[in-house]
């Protein structure tokens, strides 16, 4: 009943923020259409960042306590992080050639994002390769946990090497005044809000279909 | 003091046959060098920059990390192929004695590779740079390269398709390195160091490296 709720909600909300981001909010002056990626690239980037966490709470939490629920959370939230993060990046990418005029540059959060997708697609690969043994488990938490401790180094590394993605405008560590609307600011809440619940949900499932296989293997061994 | 000496001692026996079984099959310096001049060689062949200075950092760290991933998969495989880990492993000895013996092994394979890679570098490029501060900024380089080369082949050492999943973990993981490392050589060229803080993040995320290493070594070389 819960995951009815929670499924029913989160649809609502998602249908709600399509609306706003295509119908109700105005096409911006300076950026013009392509500015409405924001709204789905800063909420799938704050999703994958979200994981980031949730992936080295949890392995760290399984590398202290062995238990195995903390394992499958770890590999069902990188793979669900690893998708919004390819996400963030593809979005990001669309965003920056009309308004930056290039696809890429060695910016901060551009590198720190590739990098960080790497370093999930090198921890998922060795899920997919190892054989299923306990110690195999411990090294695929050490590599989240690394990946995890590795990326606000590469991002401050990023930093210092170049800088030209926009400052922050919006919340309590806001640098300048947004030049967007009032609209602007709800829209990208909602967006927000929708798209973590998207993240959990999506994350849930993949965590049960984990359990269910890890739970079948045993049942066959 | 005893402990101490005795680590030291351990630690010298493993390094030196490393040293001298490298020494009989040069197989790791020959990979390395080798490989870094064919990359110098595909530059010089497609493009026309060999005369310039501006692209001397970017080549040099393309060449010489990508010929460092070959030359630690080539020192760490040759120690699994022999099962010479395993004797390790099943030594009295400390496994965190073991890793800091495979981190200096291979900073002495890399090191002495470098300079061969630095004087090809420079005569393809036509620039020389052997300043002291380069060499400097090479060493401490190196030290991470090492570190985290071995870190990341002993993570992936039990599982097939190794040799794409360490690369793969091991580039982004040096990211940084290669970030400093660019922006000091450019300024070593134009002979004038702004930036002094990379110094210090290169060698506090060797540091770090080296800790996380000495960290999970317990659980990497559990059998």
């Amino acid at each position: 009943m819960i995951k009815f709720i929670f499924t029913f909600i989160t649809t609502l909300i998602f249908l709600s923020t399509m609306w706003m981001i295509f119908w109700w909010m105005p096409i911006d002056i300076s950026q013009g259409s392509v500015a409405k990626t924001v709204f789905i690239h800063v909420p799938v980037a704050w999703c994958s960042m979200l994981a980031i966490i949730a992936v080295s709470i949890a392995s760290i939490v399984y590398l202290y306590r062995k238990n195995l629920f903390w394992d499958q959370v770890a590999q069902a939230t990188a793979e669900i992080g690893l998708m919004f993060g390819i996400v963030a990046l593809v979005s990001g990418i669309i965003w920056a050639k009309p308004i930056w005029g290039v696809w890429w540059t060695g910016e901060a959060k551009l590198t720190t994002t590739l990098i960080l997708i790497l370093i999930y697609v090198a921890y998922i690969l060795f899920r997919s390769l190892y054989k299923n043994s306990f110690q195999m488990k411990k090294i695929a938490a050490i590599i989240a946990v690394i990946g995890a401790i590795d990326s606000p180094i590469i991002y401050f590394a990023a930093n210092l090497w170049q800088e030209a993605h926009p400052v922050t405008v919006i919340g309590p560590l806001a640098d300048s005044e947004s030049s967007f609307g009032a609209d602007y600011g709800i829209t990208l809440l909602v967006s927000v809000i929708a798209f973590t619940l998207l993240f959990i949900l999506l994350t849930n499932i993949r965590y049960k279909t984990i359990k269910l296989e890890s739970d079948f293997k045993e049942k066959l061994s | 003091m005893k402990n101490l000496s005795r680590i030291f001692f351990i630690i010298k026996l493993i390094v030196f046959k490393d040293l001298f079984e490298e020494l009989k099959s040069k197989e790791i310096f020959i990979s390395i060098i080798s490989y870094s001049v064919l990359v110098l060689v595909v530059v010089a062949t497609t493009s026309s920059i060999n005369n310039s200075v501006e692209f001397f950092a970017t080549i040099f760290w393309i060449s010489l990390s990508f010929s460092i991933i070959l030359g630690i998969n080539k020192s760490m495989s040759k120690e699994f192929e022999n099962k010479g880990i395993e004797f390790l492993i099943t030594s009295p000895i400390d496994k965190e004695v073991i890793i800091i013996a495979k981190f200096i092994s291979n900073l002495i394979f890399i090191t002495i590779s470098s300079f061969f890679i630095l004087i090809f570098n420079n005569v393809i490029l036509n620039y020389d740079l052997f300043e002291f501060s380069f060499l400097l900024l090479v060493i401490i380089i190196n030290i991470g390269f090492s570190i985290i080369g071995t870190i990341t082949y002993l993570l992936f050492s039990k599982v097939r398709g190794k040799e794409i999943l360490s690369p793969m973990l091991f580039i982004p993981l040096v990211t940084p390195l290669l970030m400093g490392g660019s922006v000091l050589t450019n300024q070593i060229i134009e002979n004038d160091i702004k930036n002094i803080s990379w110094f210090g993040l290169i060698v506090a995320y060797d540091l770090l490296f080296f800790l996380i290493g000495l960290m999970i070594s317990n659980i990497i070389f559990e059998e």
